[in-house]
């Protein structure tokens, strides 16, 4: 039942989201309200929660409470960072639209539903897609985006229907389930910018869509990814040799989006497409997830998962408040920011412990464990190459800010947090200006098109008086001069005489105004930490990612059903049992965080059967 | 009698090659619908009645976005390049090897499921394959509705819930290329550049009795490519940048503010690269004020 109720919080907080969009005050509020419910609902999420819908039983577990937590906590702290940085469109909506695909897919215990709303998920990215006005940039993405989401949908049915189906007319079956893992692997590299389809996301990048980004190139990837995954190791578990040519051309794909991915983030001086890059750089190991098919990375490539969304969100806040915050997003003009917002620097070094950590720790050793058992053992180096580039495409931003500053970054705010000192004349007139700088936005728009035509009707008059004129206002000018000494007689400041006609409540929300830039920091900040706590393993990361998602225990291994290239020993399953054929019936009761990854033994419903090719036709889920 | 099935995979594939074929909008998009509605209806035995309906109020639904995307209903598309009769027989020939092939044995669904789909698929490559965002809107949706057919025909009945799911996905797509149609089309559909001397070569035929059906034929209807040449020839002699001028609607983005823009007095060169907004998208007023 808590499943449902954030699934129904997702769809209606998108709806309510896209229908208040005319009203800006309004969006924004039913945003951040929908994403507040949805977080909630996700932690009150029940890890033993079941719920049949449309004779499809839908079930959680921890994780699947853990992952959909991640998901709207980084959303709803990005939006609030928007607040401040720049309000992102459509992003909200389009997110909890994508949250509650994800919710269904990962859920399901039927592969063909699991798929299907997994690709269902990835079609909001259009939302953010179609902000991009400037033409040739928005026409490329939304050919790219549309192109992709034909893909992802292609290979997600194709998968479905290869692992349901055991009675291929074909002579190895394992060349289906080789096009299958082919086809999942496309739409994951494809839908996350692997390196040979990098270019939209590249171009993304360069659209200024700042906070958008992160909808399209992290929480879809690793939601479709997830739901990929979670048969790594049953599925595409067995031998075969078109299983293993394949496995080797994702291999090079995954290669590639490490080596290059890095490669591009250290060549770029644009902050977006350096964290664009840096982004498609770790969705290699998401490809080594998919690769290694074996049960022991299942649980390193869920925490890496959970590291991935949260290191990655705050990435891409970092990049937004940091361009806000300083005006541009040149490294040439961000020279010195290191210096000018210790708290982003603070930020950044977070971001990249999360993203890296350190030997010993979670998250380091869920990449060293994704690279070992998704790599031959001729290229473990490359596991290291990758952590030394990324290494230093953060360490030149790092370098980039301790620079003397420019005139970019001297012109800034920064992080300093502005008060009112006694006798700080400055503080006063930035108080005035703070206060009046919104009024007098306003008023000049109104104002404008009266006063051009006022101009013209007073030129004559005008001159004329100025004459008259013009005695009195020298002996005025004199005047203000002498008025302070007058007026303040007590030795106060003229900026404590300001304060003494100003309301302390008045001056608090002054305050909170002028130090906004102070509160994106430690917003970054706080998203950071958070994302360095997870890929430590805290906050229960580590106990969830042992858990699986449902589809994990409802999917049974395909025990070797070519029976070939094994040696003519009995595969480690089919020694647990005669030969256990894949079916997807609905589990009699979750079991949440019992199975790291589903084995043979732990399979209760899979069916014996002498042969693949004799077997009959598989048992239908709930769809008998 | 003929099975329901049967004539549902007959209309679905009638229904593709009217979305693919012809360059009304408004056509395409009752060709989708068609081919949509129909498609829920081929199996066997049919599906439960709430599922049927989902399917259909979501195919209604996305044919809705789409229209409303395409606004009054001037909108086109590029249409075939092949034309309608080839479009039908290629889907015919797909059809007919869908209907003789076997690659799942047995099936587990209606054999005329998987010919339907084979079609629907065979047909949306073309739109896959272009750089029109509505036809490959098209193309995405038919390619959805041939993969579920596949399921159908290699899987069997699909529970309700997969029905839900496919509706979802089919809204998801039309709100897609309905929301990046737009932007497309102000970017692509432009008419080819006409020589001066070409354009007033075609003025010049055109009698000067006809002058009012010519201004009345240079109205903005920038999505028309149906137009005839000689219509088009004389809107560029009227209006020559008229199709290059964004709608009334789009809100002029991305324009810095006048106090943002930096003035530097005889800047030199390398100053001036250095001092000028290297990117007007991220200035300061575009990312929310100055704080």
């Amino acid at each position: 039942m808590t499943l449902i109720v954030f699934l129904l919080i997702c769809i209606f907080g998108m709806l309510l989201g896209l229908l208040a969009q005319p009203f800006a005050r309004l969006s924004r509020l039913v945003a951040v309200g929908s994403l507040a419910a949805a977080l909630a609902a996700a932690l009150l999420l029940n890890p033993n929660d079941t719920a049949t819908l449309g004779e499809v039983q839908l079930a959680t577990t921890w994780f699947v409470g853990f992952f959909l937590t991640a998901l709207t906590a980084s959303c709803l702290l990005l939006c609030i960072v928007g607040l401040v940085t720049g309000w992102p469109e459509r992003l909200a909506p389009a997110a909890l639209a994508t949250f509650a695909g994800v919710g269904f897919a990962i859920s399901a215990t039927d592969p063909t539903v699991a798929l299907i709303a997994a690709a269902a998920a990835t079609a909001p990215a259009a939302l953010v897609a179609s902000r991009i006005r400037s033409t040739p940039l928005g026409t490329t993405v939304g050919v790219a985006e549309l192109r992709t989401l034909a893909l992802v949908i292609g290979a997600s049915v194709l998968a479905a229907v290869t692992v349901l189906n055991t009675n291929w007319n074909v002579d190895d079956p394992t060349f289906m389930i080789a096009i299958a893992f082919v086809a999942l692997a496309a739409a994951v590299a494809v839908r996350s910018g692997a390196v040979p389809f990098h270019v939209p996301a590249a171009l993304l990048s360069r659209s200024g869509e700042g906070l958008g980004l992160v909808l399209s190139l992290v929480w879809i990837p690793t939601g479709f990814g997830l739901v990929a995954l979670s048969w790594g190791a049953t599925i595409y578990g067995v031998p075969g040799d078109w299983l293993d040519r394949a496995v080797v051309a994702v291999q090079l794909v995954a290669v590639a989006t490490l080596i290059l991915g890095a490669v591009g983030a250290m060549l770029h001086d644009e902050i977006e497409e350096i964290v664009a890059y840096s982004i498609i750089q770790d969705t290699g190991f998401i490809l080594l997830a998919l690769t290694a098919r074996d049960a022991d990375a299942a649980q390193p490539a869920r925490l890496w998962l959970l590291a991935f969304i949260l290191a990655k969100s705050a990435l891409v806040a970092w990049a937004a408040t940091t361009s806000w915050a300083f005006g541009s997003s040149n490294l040439g003009d961000l020279r010195g920011w290191l210096r000018r917002s210790p708290i982003l620097g603070l930020a950044l070094a977070g971001i990249v412990l999360a993203t890296l950590g350190w030997p010993g720790s979670d998250v380091f050793e869920a990449r060293g464990t994704l690279v070992r058992l998704g790599l031959p053992d001729s290229v473990h180096f490359l596991g290291t190459a990758a952590i030394l580039l990324s290494l230093a495409y953060y360490l030149r931003l790092m370098a980039v800010g301790l620079l003397t500053p420019s005139a970019v970054v001297r012109g800034a705010a920064g992080d300093r947090p502005r008060w009112h000192p006694a006798g700080a004349e400055a503080a006063g007139q930035e108080v005035v200006a703070a206060e009046i700088a919104p009024v007098a936005d306003a008023a000049a728009t109104q104002v404008a098109p009266v006063a051009d035509a006022a101009a013209a009707e007073i030129a004559p008059v005008a001159d004329a008086a100025a004459t008259q004129v013009a005695p009195v206002a020298d002996a005025a000018a004199a005047q203000p001069a002498s008025l302070p000494a007058s007026r303040h007689a007590d030795d106060e400041g003229p900026a404590r005489s300001h304060r003494r006609h100003v309301s302390f409540g008045h001056q608090l929300r002054v305050a909170w105004r002028l130090n906004r830039p102070l509160q994106a920091s430690l917003l970054v900040l706080g998203i950071a930490a958070v994302a360095a706590a997870v890929a430590f393993g805290g906050f229960g990361a580590a106990g969830a990612s042992q858990s699986g998602i449902t589809l994990d225990q409802a999917a049974g291994p395909i025990a070797n059903p070519s029976a070939i290239d094994n040696g003519g020993e009995p595969t480690p399953e089919a020694s647990a049992e005669a030969t256990p054929a894949i079916t997807f019936t609905p589990l009699p009761s979750p079991t949440p965080a019992a199975t790291a990854a589903p084995s043979a033994s732990s399979s209760a419903t899979a069916a014996p059967s002498a042969s693949s090719s004799a077997s009959p036709p598989p048992s239908q889920t709930a769809g008998d | 009698m003929i099975d329901t099935a049967v004539l549902a995979a007959v209309v679905v594939v009638l229904g593709g090659v009217v979305a693919v074929a012809p360059r009304d909008g408004r056509i395409v998009i009752l060709g989708l619908m068609l081919a949509a509605v129909a498609a829920s209806l081929v199996a066997s035995p049919l599906p439960s009645s709430l599922a049927v309906t989902a399917r259909i109020l979501g195919a209604l639904l996305a044919a809705y976005l789409l229209w409303a995307a395409a606004g009054s209903g001037w909108f086109n598309s590029a249409g075939s390049a092949i034309g309608v009769v080839a479009e039908g027989a290629a889907a015919a020939a797909a059809f007919v090897v869908g209907l003789t092939i076997r690659p799942v044995d047995p099936l587990a669904g209606p054999v005329v499921a998987q010919a339907a789909g084979l079609a629907l698929i065979a047909l949306a490559v073309v739109p896959l394959a272009g750089r029109d965002v509505f036809r490959l809107g098209v193309g995405v949706t038919l390619l959805t509705l041939g993969c579920s057919l596949m399921v159908t025909a290699w899987s069997g009945p699909t529970p309700p819930l997969e029905q839900l799911a496919m509706a979802a996905l089919l809204i998801g797509i039309a709100g897609s290329t309905s929301l990046l149609v737009p932007q497309s089309e102000i970017a692509t559909e432009t008419v080819e550049p006409v020589e001066p001397a070409e354009a007033e070569e075609a003025a010049a035929q055109i009698p000067a009795q006809r002058a009012p059906e010519k201004a009345a034929a240079a109205e903005p209807r920038p999505s028309d490519a149906s137009a005839p040449a000689r219509t088009i020839a004389s809107a560029e002699i009227e209006e020559p940048y008229e199709w290059f001028v964004p709608t009334p609607t789009e809100p002029a983005r991305r324009r810095p503010r006048a106090s943002t823009v930096r003035r530097v007095a005889t800047p030199k060169p390398a100053e001036a690269r250095k001092a000028a907004p290297k990117k007007p998208t991220r200035s300061r007023s575009d990312l929310g004020g100055k704080p």
